[in-house]
């Protein structure tokens, strides 16, 4: 029973230390890294599409000559 | 005894939901973000020609596009943005601006530190679809671009954002050009907001539904901007015979009208456009002779899909 009451406080204690690791930034800084993100997803997500665009190019042109050939 | 067993599992519950918690707050702006394209620009690939040197040339890969970020909150924000492979160098592009068919942007290094130079591009009609010329300079060096701009699929959810849109700010003409094509799903002029979010849900669900597919052509001939749009709008201007009536006319010539005015200066590149843009031109001379505004908006209530 002691060692399960121990268990429960070293969880407890690990909580509240994540949750002082993961505290929101101050406002300000808050913003900016949000802003950041937003532009870094953005341009991740572009480059992504233009991968995709281009392999079904790609493939389009390869099925294209394909069918030309017969 | 009892009491400090219970007290144990009040603890480690407490711990659980806690540590529960804590994920769910950690991950809330990242997982639950949504990023998608909102308008694409240019998107393809091509080539660079140096102007002071032909041989001195390179492959180019470009997307250029507006992009929705929607955070844990709901909140979305729309971030123009870009990216340019040059060889087998990346770089990012701010500063972007999207215009009808324009295109342009400053060119940094991949984090986006240091300006590295500049990018200005235009479509053109060639062959099936659009190919994007104009200049770059990078390092110094000045080139000409020309990239060929990539066949668009539309995916559900791009369908269902711009249906959702063209509701929300036409619930009028939305829920005629829904009520054409079949029964309509919620009322957009009575419900407002809440039906703009019941049609997108439908149509995430079910995009090659007629409904969804007529309010995605009615969005895309508002917004021209989108090279998405102007590829479906191209392939509708193709099935258009010369004096043909067409209820699809109207948006073929303030397309056609639209690469006309940068073209003006360069009448050049369209000495070999295709038969169909040819047709629409002189009918848009014609129409531009006579006095009338070629870029009006068309009816849309009156128009299938």
């Amino acid at each position: 029973m002691k060692i399960l009451l121990a268990l429960a406080l070293v969880a407890l204690v690990a909580t509240v230390m994540v949750s002082g690791c993961t505290q929101t930034p101050a406002t300000g800084g808050g913003t900016a890294k949000t802003t950041a993100s937003a532009e870094g997803q953005a341009f991740n997500t572009v480059d992504q599409e233009l991968d995709q665009a281009l392999e079904g190019m790609t493939v389009q042109d390869m099925e294209t000559e394909l069918l030309q050939q017969g | 005894m009892k009491k400090l067993f219970v007290m144990a599992i009040a603890l480690l519950v407490i711990g659980v939901t806690g540590a529960a918690v804590m994920a769910d707050e950690t991950l809330g702006s990242q997982g639950q973000a949504r990023v998608k394209i909102h308008t694409m620009g240019a998107l393809g690939y091509g080539i660079a020609t140096s102007q002071s040197n032909a041989m001195d040339f390179e492959m180019i890969k470009v997307g250029i596009a507006g992009v929705s970020v929607t955070d844990a909150n709901g909140t979305e924000t729309i971030v123009k943005t870009g990216v340019l492979h040059f060889g087998e160098t990346k770089y990012r592009l701010k500063d972007v601006v999207i215009g009808n068919g324009t295109a342009t942007a400053n060119v940094y290094d991949v984090n986006g530190t240091t300006q590295l130079g500049s990018l200005s591009l235009n479509s053109y009609v060639k062959g099936n679809g659009e190919v994007w010329a104009g200049s770059l300079t990078l390092n110094g060096v000045t080139y000409n671009a020309y990239v060929i701009q990539a066949p668009k699929v539309w995916k559900a959810e791009e369908v269902a954002d711009n249906v959702k849109d063209y509701c929300k700010n036409n619930p009028v003409k939305c829920k005629a050009t829904i009520k054409a094509v079949g029964g309509i799903i919620c009322d957009p002029e009575k419900e407002g907001i809440s039906c703009a979010d019941k049609i997108k849900t439908f149509c995430e669900q079910n995009p090659t539904d007629n409904r969804c597919k007529v309010v995605n052509w009615a969005y895309c001939k508002l917004h021209l901007d989108d090279a998405n749009c102007r590829a479906d709008i191209i392939e509708k201007c193709k099935n258009i015979t010369n004096g043909t009536i067409s209820s699809d006319n109207a948006i073929c010539d303030k397309l056609a009208n639209m690469y006309n005015k940068y073209t003006e200066k360069r009448a050049d590149v369209m000495n070999n456009a295709p038969e169909w843009l040819k047709n629409v031109r002189e009918r848009v001379k014609d129409r531009l002779q006579r006095g009338e505004n070629v870029d009006n908006a068309p009816d849309l209530n009156s128009e299938g899909q």
